[in-house]
């Protein structure tokens, strides 16, 4: 009888002293345990990008050499067009420094753009974040602004060995001060979960009641730099339609992004450069 | 050392889960283009406690629930009380279910992975607020893994059970031994 | 062996003993049911009212907008990083247990009472934050020990402020640095705006902090409530019409612990914004005016002769209402004490009207049959009455001079004689028949009310003195003990305009509001209005107003230099009315400067050229002139 009883109750000591344990155990211990796992899993993640690398590659020598000359025709001209627009960036940049220099100006934040694939990318009901397969070995700096050709992506919320988790604009977690295109006053931007099958989008709120949005004209939400995290006039997203408060001092609205922020494949994360100045 | 498989299962279904969530997240990620996300880990759980002796499956359901933390946003541990809790939960039903009733596992199996699901939105609503998009998500995103589980639950079961008896273990043969 | 035959097989004592428990059980749920159905409601508030803790929001102001629709008075965002004191709670508890540990650790007499190590720990944690916020903005900001122990104890329910009133540079790089989880809040408010600093300051008023705001249509009025401190209307139209202005208040009712900590909301209904309002005012018109006016003392008003409105209303000295919002330092109002910018001249000012007054002293003459056209006067610069000499402001002399010239070019020797045929009762009558004695009644708050229009018997009740004939001298010339309001003048200009007695003035613009038709109750004949008029015209043709002139309008003005005996010297108050079209009126103006001692200022030199970039504007923006 007692035998039986004690067969009976040896799940649940099991479960007390698993649990009882595991709450003993040094948070140190926990941490180190955590990354352990983690970095064992990261060369996974980093793989897949490979083999996805690897597929798109197989993919392009299925394309005809004539569609690939075509491509490269294309690319030859696209190139020229940057060539010409970085040969203006410079004399641009050259002008700021100028005036800087001539007005005893503080220089402008410049930055370095490092670019990560992404290897891994959990945009569910919990989360909105991607993995990028380069971290603390590439000194990707936490909290660093990220960006592609189509403007933000996000921060980045941890740094581990070999990989960095981004939060992405879409996650309630990310709040930023934006801009009308065109208007000088920071809005508040926060990420609102995405839903399926629809673009990703966010919130804009403490918007003044004069910033008007007629309609079939979205405006274009923009980095404001003033937070000092974002540089200025990346693009965030658009935005259709506002909606006065019933306190009659702001207004909100929905920001739609880009639908290209859920497939794209490469970031860059820009890290500060220390002013020579 | 212990030469008999069977003191290892542990350790084979937890690679073997290690590799599922391994490749899940891959598919995960081609998933979220389309803003979708399966999540299985009610069968991750369920196998254990319904096929493996008390301490082989507390280990495995340790093992895995500190590996599935680890890649995760929240803290290491987070799972682990879930996790655990339903496993014994499931170890005390396993004597009322015919180890060969498929559909009673498979039941069982849904219902450990909505329990599981459940507890992940509660926890990840207290960090960023219960929004209307937020409870339809993860209702979406939960009918969407239900029914995958649904339909390739028992395929899976005995998939594992297949693994297992590449290592010359049998766990219907225990099973049915230890009735 | 079933209940009832265990219970027989008891002993009588024990039985005993059941049955007493039996009754003690039955009253005791007696009880409880009397308390549940019969006292349900008295328990259920008391425990309500135990539990629930209610917050008035106030609601945001409602916008004040100028005749032409532009924003005068808004709202504008204030951004400040506040925290719940409440959700620190474990911190708070945290920290102290800290500090009591590290207490432990040193000599007994130098430990702290418990009760200050609370308060203690609760600065630590709350400077903790401070220290984060001030770290991104770079500042150095300390927390006030007092503030949060009153906040704690008053407060609780509501957000302690880290950092008031940041600009929107500073908002923004919270916005981004501060993460989104951390118990600080970026919380954006709003403060009364005023997008043209000081123009009108004294019309539109300021808003302070409420005091005490009206809940009385709000659920949970026996529920202890935390009010959020919101603005009502101190000053001017802000004052006059807060009612409108005034937002309607939000509520949110919390469930709170037994501690008075909130842990979950209950109701929570958002602020209404307060009606928007559209005076008369011309926001461009006062602007003019007040360019004008300068660094002058004095006021300057401008009125729409067909409806009533008020397009200008200036005052100077004025102040920056932006630097009373969203509260006034100790710094701005010693500062405005000092300049004795608080009182708005326009209507608050008491004044001697000067020359400005002979059109009442001429209309008194020409309706009584005293004076008439061809009545002549000869000026040698001065008039003797009794024993006194009265002066004329030219002391050469006008030489023979009729009403029109005398008008024209505001000859006192003219008023000082026939003033003394008309009698002091006549022309104080028609002061009074012109309201003189009287507020004009326009909508805003604090008008002065004790103008003087002097007559026998006011100087026998009020100084109990007879009235001399040079009192009328002084009076038919509008000095003396003649006190009225520039807003009085101008009304006065208006209703001579528009042939009427009195003329209401208004600050409440409705677009739909017709031209009022004249009563054309000034009981003068054609004749005597006209040959009033013509002088008035002379003036500003080629008279003491030529400076008026604005080209293709014809312009009635009069001008008036009043002189003002203080203890300290004499000083000027240079006036000036006017209206315009003389065929049919739209405009009128009247224009007072209040001269410092020492300064010589004229009404045609120093308060004509005040009017009439007003009147060009207007004819401007009317299209009867061409805009420069």
């Amino acid at each position: 009888m007692s035998k039986e009883r004690n067969q009976r109750l040896r799940p649940l000591i099991a479960l007390g002293l698993v649990l009882f344990t595991w709450i003993l155990i040094p948070t140190f211990f926990k941490k180190v345990t955590e990354d352990f796992f983690y970095e064992f899993q990261a060369p996974s993640w980093i793989g897949g990008t490979l083999v996805r690398n690897v597929q798109k590659f197989w993919t392009g020598r299925m394309e005809s050499k004539k569609s690939l000359i075509e491509e490269g025709r294309d690319l030859a001209r696209l190139n020229a067009t940057l060539q010409y627009q970085i040969q203006q960036q410079d004399s641009l940049a050259a002008q700021v420094d100028r005036y800087e220099e001539l007005f005893n100006l503080p220089s402008l934040p410049t930055y370095q753009a490092e670019v990560g694939r992404i290897a891994r990318r959990d945009t569910n009901g919990w989360w909105q974040e991607i993995t990028i397969h380069k971290g603390r070995n590439f000194e990707i700096p936490k909290g660093a602004p990220v960006v592609y050709s189509g403007g933000v992506v996000g921060k980045v919320r941890k740094v581990n060995m070999t990989t960095s988790i981004i939060d992405l604009i879409t996650s309630p977690n990310i709040r930023l001060a934006a801009v009308f295109e065109g208007d000088k006053r920071p809005v508040l931007y926060q990420g609102s979960i995405s839903t399926p099958f629809t673009p990703p989008k966010g919130t804009v709120q403490n918007v003044p009641t004069d910033i008007q949005i007629s309609k079939g004209h979205p405006r274009r939400l923009i980095t404001s730099g003033l937070g000092g995290v974002f540089p200025e006039g990346l693009t965030i997203g658009w935005v259709q339609t506002l909606e006065a408060s019933s306190d009659g001092l702001f207004q909100s609205g929905e920001v739609i992004l880009s639908d290209e922020l859920n497939t794209i494949r490469e970031v860059a994360i820009l890290r500060t450069l220390e002013s020579d100045g | 050392m212990d030469k008999n498989p069977e003191s290892y299962q542990w350790l084979i279904l937890f690679i073997l889960y290690g590799i599922a969530l391994i490749l899940l997240s891959q598919l995960n990620q081609s998933l979220a283009t389309v803003s979708l996300f399966l999540f299985v880990n009610g069968l991750l759980v369920s196998f254990p406690a319904l096929f493996l002796p008390l301490g082989q499956g507390i280990a495995a359901v340790f093992l895995f629930s500190i590996f599935y933390d680890s890649g995760e946003s929240w803290n290491i541990g987070v799972s682990l009380f879930p996790n655990l809790v339903t496993f014994t939960a499931l170890y005390y039903l396993r004597d009322r279910i015919q180890y060969d009733n498929r559909r009673a596992y498979k039941m069982v199996v849904l219902i450990v992975n909505l329990i599981l699901y459940i507890y992940y939105t509660i926890l990840a609503g207290n960090t960023y607020g219960v929004t209307s998009q937020f409870v339809f998500l993860n209702l979406l995103h939960l009918l969407v893994s239900e029914f995958v589980l649904f339909l390739i639950a028992g395929l899976l079961i005995s998939y594992q059970k297949d693994v297992l008896r590449m290592f010359n273990i049998d766990v219907d043969a225990s099973l049915r031994a230890a009735k | 062996m079933n209940i009832i035959e265990i219970f027989r097989n008891y002993n009588a004592r024990l039985r005993l003993v059941t049955y007493l428990l039996l009754v003690m059980l039955m009253v005791l749920s007696g009880g409880l049911a009397y308390r549940q159905l019969f006292k349900y409601s008295e328990y259920s508030e008391k425990g309500e009212r135990q539990s629930l803790r209610r917050i008035i929001v106030p609601g945001p102001r409602g916008n004040i907008y100028d005749r032409d629709g532009r924003l005068l008075v808004g709202n504008r965002p204030r951004y400040s990083a506040d925290v719940f004191l409440n959700e620190l709670r474990p911190e708070f508890r945290a920290e102290f247990k800290k500090l009591r540990d590290y207490y432990d650790t040193i000599p007994e007499d130098q430990v702290p009472k418990t009760g200050d190590i609370n308060i203690e720990a609760r600065r630590n944690v709350v400077q903790r934050y401070i220290n984060q916020v001030g770290k991104i903005l770079g500042r150095s900001l300390e927390i006030n020990s007092k503030d949060i122990e009153r906040h704690f104890g008053q407060q609780l329910l509501l957000r302690f402020p880290l950092i008031n009133d940041m600009d929107p540079e500073e908002y923004a790089l919270l916005l981004e640095q501060i993460p989104v989880q951390s118990p600080i809040q970026i919380f954006a408010s709003n403060a009364r705006y005023y997008p043209y600093g000081s123009l009108a300051a004294h019309t539109l008023g300021w808003a302070g902090n409420t005091q005490e705001m009206d809940t009385e249509n709000l659920p949970g009025d026996k529920l202890m409530t935390f009010q959020e401190r919101g603005y009502e209307g101190k000053s001017g139209i802000e004052k006059q019409f807060d009612e409108e202005l005034q937002g309607e208040s939000g509520l949110e009712i919390w469930v709170v612990d037994p501690s008075g900590f909130q842990f979950e909301p209950k109701v929570t209904n958002t602020p209404i914004q307060g009606k928007d309002l559209q005076i008369t005012l011309d926001s461009e018109l006062q602007d003019i005016a007040e360019m004008a006016l300068g660094d002058q003392k004095g006021a300057a008003i401008a009125l729409d002769t067909k409806r009533g409105d008020i397009l200008v209303m200036a005052s100077k000295p004025d102040y920056d209402l932006n630097d009373l919002s969203p509260y006034m330092s100790n710094a701005v109002a010693k500062d405005i004490n000092d300049r004795g910018a608080w009182i708005n001249l326009a209507f608050q000012g008491l004044y001697s009207p000067g020359s400005t007054f002979k059109i009442v002293t001429s209309l008194a003459g020409l309706r009584n049959g005293f004076i008439d056209g061809e009545t002549m006067s000869h000026c040698s610069g001065s008039y003797t009455v009794g024993s006194r000499n009265f002066r004329c402001w030219n002391r050469l002399g006008h030489g023979d001079v009729t009403l029109h010239e005398s008008i024209k070019h505001s000859c006192n020797v003219y008023f000082y004689q026939h003033g003394q045929d008309i009698g002091v009762n006549y022309i104080s009558a028609e002061a009074r028949r012109f309201h003189l004695d009287q507020p004009t009644g326009v909508e805003l708050p604090f008008e002065a009310t004790k103008m003087i229009v002097p007559s026998r018997e006011w100087k026998r009740e009020t100084r109990n003195q007879a009235w001399y004939p040079g009192d009328t001298a002084n009076f038919s010339i509008g000095q003396g003990d003649l006190r009225v309001t520039p807003l009085q003048m101008a009304c006065f200009t208006a209703a001579f305009a528009r042939k009427e007695t009195e003329f209401k003035p208004t600050i409440i613009y409705d677009p739909y509001r017709q031209a009022i038709p004249s009563k054309r109750d000034i009981k003068a004949s054609d004749t005597d209005y006209n040959l009033i008029l013509d002088g008035m015209e002379a003036a500003a043709i080629d008279g003491t107003a030529k400076l008026i002139k604005v080209p293709g309008v014809r312009i009635a003005a009069k001008t008036g230099t009043a002189q003002v005996q203080t203890p300290d010297g004499m000083r000027h108050l240079a006036w000036s009315i006017c209206f315009a079209p003389i065929e049919d009126p739209e405009i009128a103006i009247a224009v007072m400067i209040d001269g410092q001692f020492g300064d010589s200022l004229g009404g045609g030199s120093t308060s004509v050229p005040i009017a009439q970039p007003i009147l060009q504007r207007f004819f401007e923006k009317m299209g009867h002139v061409a805009s420069r």
